[in-house]
């Protein structure tokens, strides 16, 4: 009888035991593979639906260079706060512009961001590392030198007050009509959490000097050559700013070499334009220009020199 | 001794019977997984798709800005500048600048005898081909204008041509 009952007990236990432990270590498991698949497919859900709005500001970029040639501005509405990432890449022939797009969104990490980041080769946008807003503005200008050489793209979110710009400047801005960017006599006039831009005095968040052609912003000095670089210069932190100027040099030179073998081509054709050494003799200042020093006032110049010679001829190059 | 021996086997049994439930399950749900990522993915390439021949429309539209092409002598939203056009041609630097896998200039009127230009024939040929990875079905046209420097006439010439871009295929 003693025997008897100790197996009865024996056995239940023994069966109780074995399938609760089998079933917890399965269903352990199960639940792991179930939480991993889940996080990593949400988490690619997100890159995905991140890379696939980072593709359509790249075609919105496309599509503002084409109709805002001149000029203008628009503005971007996202559904939800976004973050749009500008990293700018100076190696190679040209560099590259790599963008990324991260919305929002209430699950895990609010800003996920992206690791498909669009590469272009033949834009240049112009921002801090990192614009945030609901909506963004942007605005195109054509750079040259003394030809066409790219349409630049700024990118702001944030409140911009132009304190004292020249009349040229002013009637610029009041012309593109931009949104965000106010102009006012004195700092004072100013909105409190606005950036300030100083174009006769110093003491703003950033600072410009017409005579020197160069704009001061996080205590670091950069020159500009013209309208285009100088809006890129209070728009973009300075190391992209140095960054896109680097690549439009190495673009500026690519063209020079363009248009060297074309004023050849125009010599065979017998119009002598007496442009193809000045153009090699640009190309290679232009592979030589260091972006953080003032070496791009003496291209300037150079430029202005082709331009003049340029427009004497009867066949012209550009 | 017998009967142990038995229950013994009936509990080997259940434990059998919830291991291949469980097995089946997880097949199932993987199954089911794999449906939806192959829908996912498959509607994913499909907007992947849209955004690249938006892309190449985009482009198409702004081929005659293109500093390498534009025809920037005088005013004109729709010209290529044919000379610089030939002298951008064969440039290895610009390799892989642009995202296309197929990129030509074609004369559409008049045409001429010469095929494909090169330095001997041009002007008189039909088609420049710059970028010639692949052909692909889908490609984009536009009709431009194809403008030159003409020696002979001392002035510019513009003829009627058009652009055919494809993108990169995903």
């Amino acid at each position: 009888m003693t025997s008897n009952r100790l197996i009865n007990i024996n056995k239940k236990g023994l069966e109780f035991t074995f399938a609760w432990l089998f079933a917890i270590i399965a269903g352990a498991v199960i639940i792991f593979i179930a939480i991993y698949a889940t996080t990593q497919f949400i988490g690619t859900s997100k890159d995905a639906s991140n890379a696939k709005i980072t593709g359509e500001v790249g075609s919105i970029l496309e599509s503002v260079e084409t109709s805002l040639e001149e000029g203008k501005q628009i503005k971007i509405e996202f559904p939800d706060e976004t973050r749009i990432y500008n990293r700018c890449d100076d190696f190679g022939n040209f560099g590259r512009q790599l963008l990324s797009v991260s919305v929002r969104s209430g699950i895990g990490n609010e800003f996920q961001r992206s690791e498909n980041e669009q590469a272009f080769f033949d834009k240049y946008i112009f921002s801090e590392e990192l614009v945030q807003g609901k909506e963004v503005n942007i605005f195109v200008k054509p750079f040259e030198m003394p030809y066409k050489i790219a349409s630049l793209a700024y990118i702001y979110s944030e409140n911009y007050c132009f304190v004292n710009p020249s009349g040229d400047i002013e009637d610029e801005i009041r012309g593109l009509n931009l949104k965000n960017v106010n102009i006012s006599e004195s700092v004072g006039g100013c909105a409190r959490e606005s950036i300030k831009v100083c174009f006769e005095s110093a003491g703003c968040d950033v600072n410009v000097n017409l005579e020197e052609q160069s704009v001061t912003k996080n205590r670091i000095k950069v020159f500009y050559e013209g309208d285009s670089l100088m809006y890129g210069a209070i728009f973009a932190e300075p190391e992209i700013y140095l960054c896109q100027v680097t690549r439009l040099m190495k673009r500026t030179g690519e063209l020079a070499h363009v248009y060297s073998l074309k004023a050849e081509f125009l010599e065979g054709k017998g119009c002598t334009t007496g442009l193809d050494n000045k153009m090699k003799i640009y190309a290679s200042n232009l592979a030589n220009v260091e972006s953080d020093k003032d070496d791009i006032k003496a291209i300037g110049i150079e430029s202005t020199e082709i331009r003049r010679s340029n427009e004497k001829l009867s066949c012209k190059l550009f | 001794m017998k009967n142990y021996l038995v229950s013994c086997s009936k509990g080997q049994m259940k434990v059998q019977q919830m291991a291949f439930v469980l097995v089946a399950l997880v097949i199932f749900f993987v199954i089911i997984g794999l449906f939806f990522l192959s829908i996912s993915l498959s509607s994913l390439k499909n907007s992947a798709q849209e955004i690249r021949e938006k892309d190449v429309l985009e482009s198409i539209k702004r081929v005659t800005s293109i500093p390498e092409f534009a025809w920037t002598i005088d005013d004109c939203a729709s010209c290529i500048d044919m000379d610089k056009a030939m002298a951008f041609k064969g440039r290895a630097s610009y390799v892989g600048f642009w995202d296309y896998s197929f990129f030509r200039i074609e004369k559409v009127y008049p045409i001429e005898s010469g095929g494909e230009c090169t330095l001997y024939n041009y002007p008189e040929c039909n088609t420049l081909t710059l970028i010639n990875k692949s052909i692909i079905p889908d490609s984009k046209s536009a009709f431009v204008s194809l403008c030159r420097y003409e020696p002979e006439e001392g002035y510019y010439k513009c003829e009627l041509g058009k652009v055919i871009i494809a993108g990169e295929a995903i």
